[in-house]
C-alpha cells in the first residue's frame, strides 16, 4: 500500500518535473527569439495561436486524417506480408536458405531511396505513400516474427515431435501464439516508420496530408503555421506511439 | 546380457511383479509397456563411423518396471531417450516400444524434458498446457477438461489451473510436466534428468509424488539421472551405463521394500550399500 | 556438395527477380519508358561512375552520414551519461525529449533550412537531429542497467565516482551504445537523402531527383541501387564494429 503511494509520488513528481522542463524549454524559445540569437525563427507566442488556429481548421484535420490512412493502411499491408514470409523463413530451414538473403539485403536499403522509383511506377499519389510506408514497415515485423518463429522451432522441436503435431497444427498451436507478442512489437515500430516515411514522401512530392501541409506553408514562408505543423506531427506521432504501446501492453499475455 | 548384481541374497526376487501396485483400470494405458533394444548403436551426423556414440547397446525393461538409467555425464543417456522415444532413429540394431519396431515418436509414449522451458508453452496456463497433450492426441474436446483436472489432481496441483508458468515455481512446472506426460495415459514414460535443477526437498517430494503416480497407473518408466541417491531411491532396476561408446556395464536390482520413505528408505543398510557398489563401479569406470 | 547447393538456393530468388524484370521488359508487360531493361541500369551505373560524378556523390552522401553521425554520437553519449545518472535531469527533460524522438526528422528539415540555408550545415544538423535519439537511448539502457556486480566492485575499490563512471558505467555500457551507434547510421544515411532531394545541394539524393526531373530513367534505377549499396555496406561495417566491441568484454 505504501509502496504504491510512495511510487505514486514518485510519477507525479516526475511528471511535474516534466512539466517545468518543457516550460523552461519554451522559456529558452522564447528568449532566443527574442533576443535575437536566432533567425528564422518564430517565437512562441506566434506559433502557438497559430497552432489554436489552425486546430479550429478543417485542413489540418483532412491532412492529419490523410497521413494516419496512408500510415494505417502501409502498416496493414506491410504486417500481412511480413507475417507470411516471417513465419515461412522461421519454419523452414528451406524457406530462410531460399528467402534469407535476399530479405537481409533489401532490409538495408534506405527506404527514401524508393521514393523516386516508386514515384515512376505509381505517379503522385496516395498508392506511392502506401507502397514507401510498407516498405519501410515491412523489416521490423518481418524480421521479428521470423526470429520468434525460429526460435519457438528449435526450442520446442523434441517437444512437438513427441506429441506427433503435424505441420498445421505446429502452426496453430505453437508458431502463431507464440510469435504473437514479437509480432504486436514489430506492428508498434513499423507504424512508427511508416508515419515517417509517409510525411517524408508528403513533403517531397505527393501533394497531400501533414507532409506537404508543412511543406507548403514553409515554402510560403508561413513560419508560425510551419512551426505549429511541425509541432501538431510530433504530437501525432507521440499519440500514435502511446496508443499502440498501451494496446501493446494489454495484448500481451502474463 | 551383463553382470548381474551379486550384492546380498537378502535383496532377491521377492516382489516386482505388480503384487503390492494398485492399479487404476480407469487411467488404464494402451499398450504393453515393454521396452526392447537390442544391438543398438549411433553415432551423431558428422562424426567418423567408427566413433559411435552408444553401440552394441541390449537391454530391456519388463512392463510396469521402473529402470533408472545412470553413468557418467556425456555417455550418451539423453541420446539413449531420444532413441527410444523415436526422436533420432539408429544406425544399427532395433528398438521395440510396446512390442513395435520405433519408427518417430510412437503413441502411448510420454516424455518429460529435464528443461521445462522446452516443453510448457509460456502463453498456456496449467490446464491449458495439459489439454495441449491431449489436443495433440484428438481427445474430444468435451473430455479434455475433465482429463486435464484429473491429471493435475495425480500429481498434486489441483489448485494452479489458471496460473501460467512463468507464475509457477520450478518444481510445480516439472509437476505439470509430468501431468502433461501422463494426461494421454501413456503405457510408457520417459524422463530425462528431471529433477536436476531443484533443491533438494523439493526434488525428494517430486520422487515421491512421481512414484506414486507409477504406482497407481501402472506404467512402464525409463528415468535418466546423474544422480545415484536419485536412482537408487526410485527404481526396480538401475542401469549403469560407460562412456565410448555408450554401452551397459552393470545392470542392478533394487529390491527395498515399497512404498519408499525418503527418511527410512534411504537409512536402509541395503540402501547404502547399493550406494557403495554403484559409486565404485562407476568410479572405475 | 551440399553447400553448393545452400548458395544455389540463396541465389535463386535474387536470379529470379532479375529475370522476371527482364522477361516483363521483353514481353512487353511495362512500358520500359518507366521501367528499363535491366542492361541499361547496369549502363547507367557504369557511365555514372566513369563520366557523371556518381562515385563523388556517392562519396559526399556518405561523408555527411558518417559526420551528422559523429556529431549527434559526441553529443548522444554525455547526455545519455547525464540522464541516466542524475534522475532530476531525466525527469526534467522526458517529455520533451519524447516529442522530439516521436518527431518524424524530415519535418524539421524545412525549419532549419531557413535559419541555416541549404548547405553542408543543414545536412549535418537534420543528420545529426536524427541520429542522436538511438545513441542517447542505447546509452541511458547500457549505463542504467550496469551489473551491480561490477559497481560494488568499484565500490570496494573505492573508485570516486567520477572514476566509477568512466572506468566502469561507461565502458560496461559499449555494447548498447554500438548498438544505438548502428540504428543510427540507418536513420543518419536516410535524413542526408532526404535533405539532399529538397535542396539539391550535391549528393546522390540530389543526383536521383534531377535524373527523374529529366526523365532519365535508367540513372534512377542505377542511383537507388547504389543508394541500397552504400546503405548494406555501411550497416556491414557498423555490425563487424559493434561485434569487436562485444567479443573485448566477452573475457
Amino acid at each position: 500500500m505504501s509502496r504504491t503511494a510512495s511510487g505514486l509520488t514518485a510519477a507525479i513528481r516526475s511528471s511535474l518535473l516534466g512539466l517545468v522542463g518543457v516550460a523552461g524549454l519554451t522559456a529558452v524559445w522564447a528568449g532566443a527569439v527574442a533576443g535575437g540569437l536566432i533567425d528564422g525563427v518564430p517565437s512562441p507566442a506566434e506559433v502557438f495561436p497559430a497552432l489554436t488556429d489552425q486546430l479550429q481548421a478543417s485542413e489540418l484535420w483532412r491532412a492529419t486524417g490523410h497521413t494516419l490512412g496512408m500510415t494505417a493502411a502501409a502498416t496493414a499491408i506491410a504486417t500481412v506480408v511480413a507475417v507470411l514470409l516471417g513465419t515461412a523463413v522461421g519454419m523452414s530451414a528451406a524457406m530462410d536458405r531460399l528467402l534469407g538473403s535476399t530479405i537481409n539485403t533489401l532490409r538495408f536499403v534506405p527506404p527514401v531511396a524508393l521514393i523516386p522509383v516508386v514515384l515512376l511506377l505509381m505517379g503522385f499519389g496516395p498508392g506511392s505513400e502506401i507502397a514507401v510506408g510498407a516498405f519501410a514497415a515491412l523489416w521490423p515485423v518481418l524480421l521479428n516474427v521470423a526470429s520468434a518463429t525460429s526460435d519457438l522451432r528449435h526450442r520446442f522441436e523434441d517437444m512437438t515431435k513427441i506429441e506427433r503435431l503435424n505441420p498445421v497444427r505446429k502452426l496453430v498451436t505453437v508458431y502463431v501464439p507464440g510469435a504473437l507478442p514479437a509480432t504486436i512489437t514489430g506492428v508498434r515500430l513499423a507504424a512508427a516508420l511508416a508515419l515517417i516515411l509517409v510525411v517524408a514522401i508528403e513533403m517531397l512530392a505527393v501533394p497531400q496530408g501533414l507532409g506537404h501541409q508543412l511543406r507548403f506553408a514553409g515554402d510560403a514562408l508561413q513560419l508560425p503555421t510551419m512551426y505549429a505543423y511541425i509541432l501538431w506531427t510530433g504530437v501525432v506521432g507521440l499519440l500514435l506511439n502511446t496508443v499502440l504501446l498501451a494496446g501493446e501492453r494489454r495484448l500481451r499475455w502474463t | 546380457m551383463s553382470m548381474r548384481t551379486r550384492l546380498a541374497p537378502a535383496l532377491a526376487d521377492t516382489h516386482l511383479d505388480g503384487e503390492t501396485k494398485v492399479t487404476d483400470r480407469s487411467a488404464a494405458p494402451e499398450g504393453t509397456g515393454s521396452i526392447k533394444v537390442s544391438g543398438v548403436g549411433y553415432g551423431y551426423p558428422g562424426v567418423r563411423t567408427g566413433q559411435r556414440v552408444i553401440d552394441d547397446l541390449e537391454f530391456s525393461v519388463r512392463p510396469g518396471e521402473f529402470v533408472c538409467i545412470v553413468g557418467p555425464s556425456g555417455c550418451g543417456k539423453t541420446t539413449l531417450l531420444k532413441l527410444l522415444s523415436g526422436l533420432i532413429a539408429p544406425e544399427a540394431g532395433s528398438i521395440l516400444v510396446n512390442d513395435e519396431a520405433v519408427s518417430g515418436p510412437p503413441e502411448n509414449l510420454g516424455f518429460v524434458f529435464q528443461d521445462h522451458g522446452r516443453a510448457l508453452l509460456p502463453w498456456r496456463n496449467a490446464v491449458r498446457n495439459v489439454e495441449f497433450s491431449l489436443e495433440a492426441a484428438r481427445v474430444p474436446r468435451r473430455r479434455r477438461k475433465d482429463m486435464a483436472r484429473d491429471a493435475l489432481r495425480r500429481v498434486h496441483l489441483p489448485d494452479v489451473e489458471n496460473l501460467y508458468p512463468a507464475q509457477m515455481s520450478g518444481g510445480m512446472q516439472q509437476r505439470l510436466q509430468i501431468a502433461r506426460a501422463l494426461a494421454a495415459t501413456p503405457s510408457v514414460l520417459l524422463m530425462d534428468e528431471p529433477f536436476a535443477a531443484l533443491d533438494a526437498l523439493t526434488r525428494f517430494a517430486l520422487e515421491d509424488a512421481l512414484l506414486e503416480v507409477w504406482q497407481e497407473l501402472g506404467l512402464t518408466v525409463v528415468f535418466v539421472t546423474h544422480d545415484l541417491d536419485e536412482a537408487i531411491y526410485l527404481a526396480d532396476r538401475v542401469i549403469v551405463l560407460r562412456r565410448g561408446p555408450a554401452h551397459v556395464v552393470r545392470e542392478v536390482r533394487v529390491d527395498l521394500e515399497r512404498p519408499r520413505d525418503q527418511g527410512r528408505t534411504r537409512a536402509e543398510k541395503d540402501f547404502v550399500a547399493l550406494r557403495y557398489e554403484l559409486f565404485e563401479t562407476i568410479r572405475t569406470l | 556438395m551440399k553447400h553448393a547447393t545452400h548458395v544455389a538456393q540463396r541465389l535463386a530468388l535474387p536470379v529470379a527477380l532479375v529475370g522476371l524484370w527482364q522477361l516483363a521488359v521483353n514481353a512487353g508487360w511495362v512500358n520500359t519508358v518507366f521501367v528499363p531493361p535491366p542492361a541499361d541500369v547496369l549502363e547507367a551505373g557504369y557511365d555514372g561512375f566513369t563520366e557523371n560524378g556518381l562515385l563523388q556523390a556517392t562519396a559526399s552522401t556518405t561523408g555527411r552520414a558518417l559526420l551528422g553521425l559523429a556529431i549527434a554520437a559526441a553529443v548522444a553519449i554525455p547526455a545519455g551519461l547525464l540522464f541516466a545518472i542524475s534522475e532530476l535531469v531525466d525527469s526534467l527533460t522526458s517529455p520533451v525529449r519524447e516529442f522530439f524522438r516521436s518527431l518524424p526528422t524530415v519535418t524539421v528539415i524545412p525549419a532549419l533550412m531557413v535559419v541555416v540555408g541549404p548547405g553542408d550545415s543543414l545536412t549535418l544538423l537534420a543528420v545529426a537531429f536524427g541520429a542522436v535519439w538511438p545513441v542517447l537511448l542505447g546509452t541511458m539502457l547500457g549505463v542504467r542497467q550496469t551489473d551491480q556486480t561490477l559497481l560494488d566492485v568499484a565500490k570496494v575499490h573505492r573508485l570516486s565516482a567520477w572514476d566509477s563512471v568512466f572506468r566502469v558505467r561507461l565502458p560496461a555500457a559499449l555494447p548498447q551504445i554500438m548498438t544505438g551507434l548502428r540504428i543510427s547510421l540507418a536513420i543518419a544515411l536516410v535524413i542526408a537523402l532526404v535533405v539532399e532531394m529538397m535542396s539539391g545541394h550535391g549528393g546522390l539524393g540530389s543526383l536521383v531527383v534531377e535524373a527523374r526531373s529529366r526523365f532519365r530513367n535508367a540513372d534512377v534505377f542505377a542511383i537507388v541501387a547504389v543508394i541500397g549499396v552504400v546503405g548494406l555496406a555501411l550497416n556491414a561495417l557498423m555490425v563487424r564494429v559493434e561485434r569487436r566491441s562485444q567479443r573485448a568484454r566477452v573475457v
